[in-house]
């Protein structure tokens, strides 16, 4: 997981998954009541990221960060969870580059699970209801997971000083880093 | 339904899970190109020499020259919302001519810039971050002596990865692009000649710059020298080709054929957005701009007389005036009306035009005088003076296109009636009006009359311009009979006017051009009248013989224009005359340019600096020494302009200026030319800091080869010049940067073309975006707020987007929904934003909130003076009177055929195209609107529409409320209209007028005349004298005496009071003739103690009987009662009543309404019903709101069940406001759509 130039020490022990949130509500009419959507966004939802604690580099060099005051590119990890229908000459195997149909996207599966498989490498978004393929194989995703690069903003960095009987002086504790999601990096 | 929407569309409308969508473009009301653009820093240095790259990162950069010895690098972040400027300094005693700017590989900006330092040009190179980082410190590349010239550098990247830089350079006398090349920006190959045939090494070649093209064609531009004329210099735009990345280049290729030296082209700059097309970016160099009748717009007839600048609206009048006609007689040509800043004509006006000047002012046996007609603003007089007596001025207002005619007299023969009053009478004796002048802060119009022998009089006076009229008073401020002699008067004619408010005097003078007639120079105070100085040779001896013809005020100076006079101890006095009104001395100043006796000096004007601006105007005078001159009274130093300094002065080379006006704010003179028997006329405009110079563009295709269309201006402004332009990285967004000259301080400015911006990134989630129409004719309304407000806010200038929300600009608004995954859009309405507002406040976002409203927002402040007299029906009065007034075109006017229509004679003054148009709809019963696709209509307000959208259910329907409060009691409406017949009517006797005086032994017999107004148009009848002190009350009734009303007018608007005094002058002279009889009597022949008892008795007699008789004087006292008569419209009415309200009240509550359209008692019984229609519905007021329905609109009757008994409802909308909200998502903010309705249940 990287977060500008700088790649984390150790991934958060809990985070927000980087899922679009739908614009959505509803009004109750006398009869009835009208739904008004619009669609789903990214954009300006807020990132948790938590750890119970971190070094205190890892803090600094996480502080460097929120001190620049600028837009950073969050790159949460390069593996997507693909699901996907029957597999056309299947199964897959680690190691196929599969490429989207539509997006034109590829990725490196590094796990094949019971109708999904993993794969990092990723260049981008693969989208749902597409077709993957590598040689002769091939199948349609039925769903997409994917955590890719956004453009984010740091809007609060806080932990606490842990004590000097901890095994490391200076170590923070209860850290949390909240991100703003400015759009796709 | 009001809206008829696309079928998938308007079936979403009824769907209870909605996609809504809402657009909001901004955009300019007028075409982007030219650009007015905006400074780039408030920066009261110097900024000039602007250079741009696009950056691949997304940024502009900009380089320029900042004062003497500094560089601007100024870069924007890489989506173009923000200016940061570094400034680089180039260090002490160092000069920076010139700058450019390259990408280089790996992103860096490579700068190059020229100096001149301790006897050498230098050429020096640094490297900066796109974010102004030095990256490598500035190194010297080439050098060459001061004693050679070096200009312009100009550096690009070629596709090859190599930079090339060239530059202007002469040695000895030859000229020519020198070129160096480097393939790491820090290390460069000498210099060397880009060889270019075609063109003479001895003519220069200067502002080179480059641009490689799709093909890899690399194009090099310059402007080349190609001949000279005196100091004016006759430039065009060339350019080389190299197709081996600049080692060889084609022969030279002239782009623009310009041929005189009026007209020049320099610093080419070009761009390429596509393949096969170019944009070849220029300065236009002029000395001077000039126009003349041949001009789009102006008619026959350029002497321009008399000219006046505007400088609030900037506009140039020029008043033409034929200096003979056949008759031989001076007349009218035109009125002219310039733009100073496009140099166009706004609009030209004569006998013939809408509105015109009468036809006694351009045609026939009458003197057009316009001694001194001297116009102030948008105010501009014209006067007439014609025997007998005729004194007539009309006054245009060119903002508000009106002409007002004032006339001093009757004159039946061109159907004139007289309706200026207050100027006193002397008949018909050779009365001339000879000047007049207006005080626009002051709203006077000042005239100047002067009446021959045997009276003599000078009279001057204003018209107060805050007078309605249609008559007006004429105040007197100087009345003088015994100082004008024949010779004054025979002088004024040559004389001139000026009035000085701020110093509260005015000034008259007369001029002789030679005989023995003595000149002279009146001062008085305005506020008194009183005469401050008077000037004349006999009175003292400095003096002019002649006077002076043109004068000016300046400080405690007045300074005149006079001709050269060679007796009368003139010889020596030449020039300028400057008299001191504190000393009364008188000197004179000899222009330094020429030896000359007359330098035929005319008008005046002043800079802001209190220099003299003077045309030099003499028909057969020697070429080179005139023109127009300043002179500057600080150093007694002149400065001239004409055709030997300014090229182009003139279209033939004439020198010679008469009219003046000046343009502070720029520095622009503009001068007029008369009487074409000796040359060009019209009008000239020229600065008097330098050239006029605006940037140009030429766009080129290329298909077999090259070719290139016309220019066009690329920026507005005509001091706005060596602009350079970039496209936006990726896109079709032009962005330009160009050297602003006011007067003598340089900025740079920039602008862009935006086309439609799309705020959609920045409208706020969770806050309402309402857009409200109603049918009371208010404007339509939209609100709404944006992020990012300090990007926005108008007064950041370092933001690239400060002017897509700047007041006045354009938003066009769209809804839609998305069905399907496809967006289907319907209109909403075009607006202006009205009104801005930010809050910087530390700590909180800078949201911007933003208001707007449609076209009509104008209409209240189009003033219509007066319209023609439409004998017409109402939609083809408003047909007519909307794209007039209001721009609009005629297609976007749809009216249907009133109901109830019928032929309106009716004539609208002094109103505005707002209330004109409602007074129009509501006299129908109709409401204006402007509709969502812009579209000026017209929607019947009615009980009886059909039903547009029937609700069958309550699905859609969120909150119901009746409503009655902003209802009344009324039952019973009466209209009064008026008849087209009017009667006339007896007022009650009322006292018109209070008369006091003296009379005495002299009197005998004394008839007043007395008008019932001041203005002599009141008509009274049956008047009556009330005697409160009695000529009867002589101090003793010698022969009795009395008065009476002996004649009354015909016409009734004056009757004559005869005071019938003893006539005792008989007796007077008879005593005084006993008296010396007496005398001759006794005196002569005794002596002491000699006279007789009885002799000193009779003189006694003689002696009291004389002073009892001429101590006899009366003092009268009356006042005068008239029944006054006027004439009144006969007033009809009608009226409609609510019998069943009426009843439930036990009362009739009544409302009176006077309406002018209606003429018939059915008329008003109409409007009647209709407003007691309205009252009605007012009590069935409702208000409810519903999810939005992009179908409804207000006018529309719609069909609802009621929320609780479920019967349906028809209900008028008279309001509807929708209201569009985004949830913010992922915090459960609301979010809707909808339509918020007041209407009338009918």
């Amino acid at each position: 997981m990287k977060l500008g130039t700088y790649t984390l020490e150790w991934t958060p022990d809990n985070w927000t998954l980087p899922k679009e949130d739908r614009q959505i509500d509803f009004v109750k009419t006398y009869s009835s009541v009208a739904v008004f959507s619009w669609g789903a966004t990214l954009i300006g939802k807020k990132l948790e990221l938590e750890w119970d604690w971190m070094t205190r580099k890892m803090f600094e060099d996480l502080a460097i960060l929120e001190a620049a005051d600028t837009a950073l590119t969050f790159d949460p990890e390069q593996k997507a969870y693909l699901w996907h229908g029957t597999v056309t000459n299947g199964p897959w195997v680690v190691g196929d580059m599969v490429t989207g149909g539509t997006s034109g996207h590829t990725g490196t599966i590094v796990e094949v699970g019971y109708g999904y498989i993993v794969v990092s490498g990723i260049n981008g978004k693969f989208e749902r209801d597409e077709a993957i393929s590598y040689s002769s194989r091939s199948a349609t995703l039925s769903n997409v997971e994917q955590a890719y690069p956004l453009t984010v903003q740091i809007l609060s960095f806080v932990g606490e000083l842990a004590g000097v009987t901890a095994f490391e002086a200076g170590r923070r504790e209860k850290v949390k880093l909240v991100l703003l999601v400015m759009g796709e990096a | 339904m009001a809206q008829t929407l696309d079928a998938t569309l308007a079936a979403a409308q009824d769907s209870a899970s909605r996609r809504p969508l809402l657009e909001i473009m901004s955009a300019s009301f007028v075409p982007e190109i030219p650009f007015d653009g905006q400074l780039l820093t408030s920066e009261t240095t110097n900024e000039q020499k602007p250079n741009v790259i696009a950056h691949s990162s997304g940024r502009l950069c900009t380089i320029y020259v900042f004062g003497t010895r500094y560089l601007k690098f100024i870069y924007t972040d890489t989506d173009r919302t923000v200016f940061t400027p570094v400034t680089i300094d180039a260090g002490a005693n160092h000069t920076v001519i010139d700058a450019s700017l390259c990408e280089l590989t790996g992103g860096n900006v490579g700068i190059i810039y020229l100096e001149s330092y301790s006897g050498n040009y230098n050429l020096r190179a640094m490297v900066l971050s796109p974010t102004g980082e030095v990256v490598s410190a500035v190194s010297t590349i080439g050098t060459h002596p001061t004693t050679d010239w070096a200009n312009a550098p100009f550096v690009r990247r070629l596709a090859s990865g190599t930079y090339l830089l060239v530059y202007a350079y002469k040695t000895g006398s030859t000229y020519s692009i020198q070129k160096k090349t480097s393939s790491d920006f820090a290390t460069w190959s000498a210099s060397s000649e880009c060889v270019i045939s075609g063109l003479s090494s001895t003519n220069r070649r200067d502002n080179p710059s480059l641009v490689q093209i799709t093909t890899g064609d690399v194009f090099l531009w310059f402007d080349y020298l190609e001949s000279t004329s005196g100091t004016a210099e006759l430039t065009n735009i060339y350019y080389s080709v190299s197709t081996d990345s600049g080692s060889t280049w084609g022969a030279a290729v002239k782009l623009t054929n310009y041929t005189g030296y009026d007209a020049t082209a320099i610093h080419p700059i070009v761009v390429q957005n596509a393949a096969g097309q170019m944009r070849v970016v220029f300065t236009e160099q002029r000395g001077s701009l000039k126009m003349d009748d041949t001009a789009l717009g102006w008619f026959t007839g350029d002497n321009a007389t008399n000219i006046t600048f505007d400088p609030v609206k900037r506009k140039l009048y020029v008043v033409n005036s034929r200096p003979f006609n056949a008759s031989g007689y001076k007349t009218l040509e035109n009125v002219v009306k310039i733009d100073v800043d496009t140099w166009e004509v706004d609009k030209c006006w004569d006998n013939t035009t809408v509105p015109a000047f009468d036809a006694i002012f351009c045609t026939g046996a009458n003197n057009v005088n316009l001694y001194t007609a001297r116009g102030d603003r948008h105010l501009i007089p014209v006067t007439l003076s014609s025997n007998p007596t005729q004194f007539h001025i009309a006054l245009l207002d060119g903002e508000a296109d009106s002409i007002t005619m004032f006339s001093f007299q009757d004159w039946p023969t061109y159907g004139i009636t007289k309706n200026v009053n207050g100027l006193s009478d002397y008949g018909v004796y050779g009365g001339t009006a000879y000047h007049v002048w207006v005080d626009y802060e002051a709203k006077r119009l000042y005239a100047v009359f002067a009446f021959g022998g045997p009276s003599y009089a000078l009279i001057i006076g204003y018209i107060d311009l805050g007078q309605t009229g249609p008559d007006y008073n004429f105040t007197e401020i100087v009345h003088e009979v015994t100082p004008m002699a024949s010779t004054m008067f025979s002088t004024m004619a040559s004389g001139s006017f000026a009035v000085w408010p701020d110093t509260d005097r005015m000034a008259i003078s007369g001029w002789s051009s030679g005989g023995t007639s003595k000149g002279f120079l009146r001062v008085y105070q305005i506020s008194t009248g009183s005469l401050i100085k008077h000037y004349d040779v006999d009175a003292n001896v400095g003096f002019p013989y002649h006077g002076v013809h043109d004068f000016i005020l300046q400080g405690e100076k007045i300074y005149g224009a006079f001709g050269y006079e060679s007796l009368y101890s003139q010889q020596d006095r030449r020039g300028l005359c400057e008299i001191d009104l504190l000393t009364d001395t008188v000197v004179y100043h000899r222009p330094s340019y020429a030896t000359l006796d007359n330098y035929y000096l005319q008008r005046f004007t002043a800079t802001e600096d209190g220099q003299l601006i003077i045309t030099v105007n003499a028909f057969t005078f020697p070429a080179s020494t005139g023109g127009v001159d300043i002179y500057d009274p600080a150093d007694d130093t002149w400065q001239q302009f004409n055709n030997s300094n300014v090229p182009g002065f003139t279209p033939d080379g004439r020198d010679s200026a008469y009219s003046i006006a000046y343009d502070p704010s720029m520095g622009t003179i503009f001068t007029g030319l008369t009487n074409g028997v000796y040359g060009w006329t019209g009008v000239v405009a020229f600065n008097r800091y330098g050239f006029i110079r605006q940037s140009l563009y030429i766009d080129g295709t290329y298909t077999t080869s090259w070719a290139f269309g016309a220019s066009s201006p690329l920026v507005i402004g005509l001091f706005d010049y060596e602009a350079v332009v970039v496209y936006e990285p990726g896109g079709m967004g032009l962005y330009a940067f160009w050297t602003n000259q006011r007067k003598e301080e340089l900025s740079v400015k920039w602008d862009k073309v935006v086309g439609e911006f799309d705020l959609d990134s920045y409208l706020l989630a969770g806050s309402d975006i309402a857009l409200k129409r109603s049918i009371d004719g208010n404007t339509n309304k939209l609100e709404f707020s944006v992020s990012h407000g300090h990007l926005f806010d108008p007064h950041n200038t370092l933001s690239l987007m400060s002017f897509i929300l700047r007041k006045g600009r354009k938003l066009s608004v769209r809804f839609g929904e998305k069905v399907s995954g496809v967006d289907y859009w319907h209109p909403a309405g075009t607006f202006v934003v009205t009104e801005g507002s930010i809050s910087y406040k530390r700590g909180e976002y800078p949201k911007m909130s933003i208001r707007a409203e449609d076209q009509r927002v104008w209409w209240g402040d189009l003033e219509i003076v007066a319209t023609p007299h439409y004998e017409s029906f109402p939609e083809d009065i408003l047909a007519d009177v909307i794209p007039n007034y209001a721009g609009m075109d005629v297609s976007d006017i749809v009216l249907p055929t009133f109901d109830g229509r019928y032929v309106l004679w009716h004539q609208w003054m002094d109103t505005s195209l707002k209330k004109m148009v409602e007074q129009i709809c509501e006299r129908f019963g109709y409401f204006p609107l402007i509709d969502v696709e812009d579209k000026f209509r017209v929607r019947r307000i009615s009980d009886a529409n059909a039903t547009d959208h029937v609700y069958s259910d309550t699905t859609k329907i969120l909150e119901f409320s009746p409503d009655d409060s902003f209802s009344d009691f009324t039952n019973r409406v009466v209209v009064v209209g008026e008849n087209r017949d009017s009667i006339e009517v007896l007022a009650p006797e009322e006292r018109i007028r209070d008369l006091n005086g003296v009379v005495g032994w002299w009197g005998h017999k004394k008839v007043i005349r007395v008008y019932y107004s001041d203005d002599g148009t009141s008509v009274c009848r049956y008047p009556r004298l009330e005697i409160t002190q009695s000529v009867r009350n002589f101090n003793f009734k010698l022969g009795g005496g009395g008065e009476s009303i002996t004649a009354v007018d015909y016409y009734e608007k004056w009757m004559e009071i005869t005071i019938d005094t003893p006539n005792l002058v008989a007796i007077v002279v008879s005593l005084v003739a006993a008296i010396v009889l007496w005398g001759v009597t006794w005196i002569p022949v005794t002596a002491p103690p000699g006279i007789p008892g009885i002799a000193l008795f009779e003189l006694s007699i003689l002696l009291s009987l004389l002073f009892y008789v001429i101590a006899s004087i009366a003092t009268y006292s009356y006042a005068v009662w008239a029944r006054p008569v006027g004439r009144e419209r006969l007033h009809i009415q009608g009226e409609a009543n609510d019998v069943d309200f009426q009843a439930e009240l036990g009362r009739v509550v009544t409302k009176k309404i006077d309406d002018s359209l209606s003429i018939t008692q059915d008329q008003c019984a109409q409007v009647a019903a209709q407003e007691l229609m309205v009252a009605r519905l007012q009590r069935n007021r409702v208000r409810f709101t519903k999810t939005a329905d992009l179908r409804d609109e207000e006018g529309d009757t719609l069909q609802l069940p009621h929320p609780q008994a479920g019967l349906p409802m028809r209900i008028f909308v008279t309001d509807i406001t929708r209201k569009f909200k985004k949830p913010i998502a992922g915090t459960g903010s609301d979010g809707y759509f909808l339509d918020d309705i007041e209407g009338w249940v009918l």
